[in-house]
């Protein structure tokens, strides 16, 4: 047992649970437990010989004992190996067990990646491993994750009259999938790019969940939980997290090249339809968010209304509006004054702009050998959005309102903050129709959501404060790492104690309404 | 004495209880997509 309690972090980062039990008294299974501090769960009060005799063990009733025996279980619970001792000497090797799993979860890998693995042999130098982590702390939560939403969608959820423009994944004659929207196929989704969409932890080495293949590569090629609400759960058990934030990963791919605002609203209605059903049966544990596009306001609040009753948490919109509005802007207001009346945060998510949204400093930005540039800087047109609303003073027509800035980082925030109340006490601030320095009402009313792997944190949480930062994985999305775990933990190891708990979930619970954190065996102590 | 469990035989089920008060049922109830499970010897 001292080898196994030696190898636990060894063992849970291979996704294996450990259980001891015995014959002995509750007392002293205390005993042993607080003399050898053991970590993992012992049992205690077995019974000769029926305990003994459903495994098969040897046992003696003059001392009642069961010798030791000792077994790994795999993933459909069926002995993988068994060792049995007649006393004192034989026991299977922690080491043994992790190179044994090891093995195993190679093969399985092996055996389920789909043919399409090569799409996405990124350099894998950065990455650790094969793992799933698990989160030392209980009661964490996500804030902001994506599913893959099924590729007929909106073929089933949209409204009979938009039927004849449909949205979705599609696979061409020439064998690669591509994204339909209107009923065309997409000029700014490259084709194939949908194999790789959910492709976080093949890119990352990490075992996908063997699957009977649908022949898209857009699911087949997904990590386990992107597309599956019973998965999803399955992750956040084995990752050790409570909650999981849901947002879209075609419903942030779409709206820049949907020109036509009654078909953008009769997408995001069939959407928010179907992301409440499929995080229905979860108890709670995935937040349905809905998508908002604000180029028809009326339509827009109408829907939130909507989206509200049927369940949805937060609705979350685009950097940008159709009608070239910023999203700050007063054409807005009546969403801005039903989500603060409702209670719902709005929050300001990247995706795919127009092209005339794009920066046109280098032309256009959309060529494949800028992916990196693209991405780095995706970042600026949340905080464009953002910043529009403190120039046209969204926050004293709506204190209430809560803002939640999601998937752009957070490190900034802290100069973003400074900058904006120096430049609104200078000439060039007078036009902003706010009372308040803007970070006064960052500090009241908004949220902003970090990568796991945000080191500058450290600084900038205490300084800007506690209450307002969450974490956020970004699964099943190919361009963020699949050890957010691991980082978060390590991250959160750096913070003051006061900070951490607000990260890992406590600030989501407040900014969405959500349930408080269980206090019984709430993990570690942050 | 019984036969022993072999590989590819299903766990067979249990009911336990743990130092902390908790009743596992036992192989559902495991945590982790594999799972150790050590009958050890008790005090004597």
């Amino acid at each position: 047992m001292a080898d196994f309690q030696a190898h636990l972090d060894e063992l849970r980062a291979h996704d294996v649970s450990v259980l001891a039990l015995s014959t002995d008294s509750r007392e002293k299974a205390r005993e042993t437990v607080e003399q050898d501090r053991f970590g993992f769960p012992v049992a205690w009060g077995l019974g000769i010989p029926e305990d003994a005799d459903r495994i098969g063990a040897l046992y003696e009733t003059k001392r009642n004992i069961i010798q030791p025996s000792e077994f790994l279980l795999g993933p459909d619970r069926r002995v993988l190996h068994a060792t049995y001792s007649s006393g004192p000497i034989g026991r299977i090797a922690a080491d043994d067990v992790v190179k044994l799993v090891g093995f195993l979860e190679a093969r399985a890998q092996a055996r389920t990646w789909p043919p399409g693995a090569r799409l996405v042999s990124a350099p894998r130098l950065h990455y650790p491993p094969p793992v799933l982590h698990r989160l030392p702390y209980d009661g964490a939560i996500d804030a902001d994750g994506h599913v893959l939403e099924p590729p007929d969608l909106w073929d089933r959820y949209l409204e009979p009259a938009y039927r004849d423009r449909p949205l979705g994944v599609r696979k061409g004659p020439d064998g690669l999938e591509y994204l339909e929207i209107a009923g065309k196929p997409s000029k700014m989704v490259r084709k194939n790019l949908p194999a790789g969409l959910g492709a976080m932890d093949l890119v990352g080495n990490i075992p996908l969940p063997p699957r009977v293949p649908t022949g898209l590569k857009y699911l087949d090629n997904a990590g386990l939980g992107a597309w599956d609400a019973k998965e999803r759960l399955e992750r956040l058990d084995r990752e050790n997290l409570a909650i999981g934030i849901l947002y879209p990963t075609l419903g942030v791919l779409w709206e820049a090249e949907c020109e036509d605002l009654e078909l953008a609203q009769a997408y995001t209605r069939a959407y928010n339809r179907w992301i409440v059903d499929f995080c229905r049966d979860s108890g709670g544990r995935l937040v349905p968010i809905a998508h908002l596009s604000l180029g028809l306001p009326a339509e827009a609040e109408r829907e939130l209304a909507r989206a509200a009753r049927e369940g949805v948490k937060g609705i979350f919109i685009a950097p940008f509006v159709m009608t070239k509005k910023p999203p700050g802007h007063p054409d807005h207001d009546r969403v801005f004054r039903l989500a603060e009346e409702i209670g719902v945060p709005i929050g300001i998510h990247p995706a795919f702009e127009p092209f005339w949204a794009a920066p046109g400093r280098f032309g256009r930005m959309t060529d494949a050998s800028l992916s990196f540039l693209i991405n780095v800087t995706a970042p600026d047109g949340v905080r464009h959005a953002f910043t529009s609303f403190f120039q046209f003073g969204v926050f004293d027509k709506f204190p209430r309102l809560k803002v939640v800035v999601l998937e752009s980082g957070a490190g900034w925030i802290g100069y973003w903050l400074e900058r904006m109340d120096a430049v609104c006490a200078s000439p060039l601030g007078r036009n902003v129709p706010l009372r308040e320095k803007p970070s006064f009402y960052f500090r009241r009313q908004c949220w902003i959501s970090c990568d796991p792997d945000e080191r500058s944190l450290v600084g900038v949480i205490p300084l800007v404060g506690e209450r307002r930062f969450f974490w956020a994985s970004d699964f099943p999305h190919p361009d963020h790492a699949p050890e957010y775990v691991k980082e978060l933990g390590e991250l959160v190891e750096l913070l003051p104690p006061s900070a951490r708990w607000p990260l890992l979930g406590d600030n989501v619970r407040e900014a969405y309404g959500l349930p408080p954190r269980p206090e019984a065996g709430a993990g570690r102590a942050a | 004495m019984a036969a022993p469990l072999k590989p590819g035989d299903p766990f067979p089920a249990l009911e336990v209880t743990t130092t902390d008060g908790r009743t596992l049922h036992v192989p559902a109830e495991l945590t982790g997509r594999y799972a150790v499970i050590l009958y050890y010897r008790a005090w004597w």
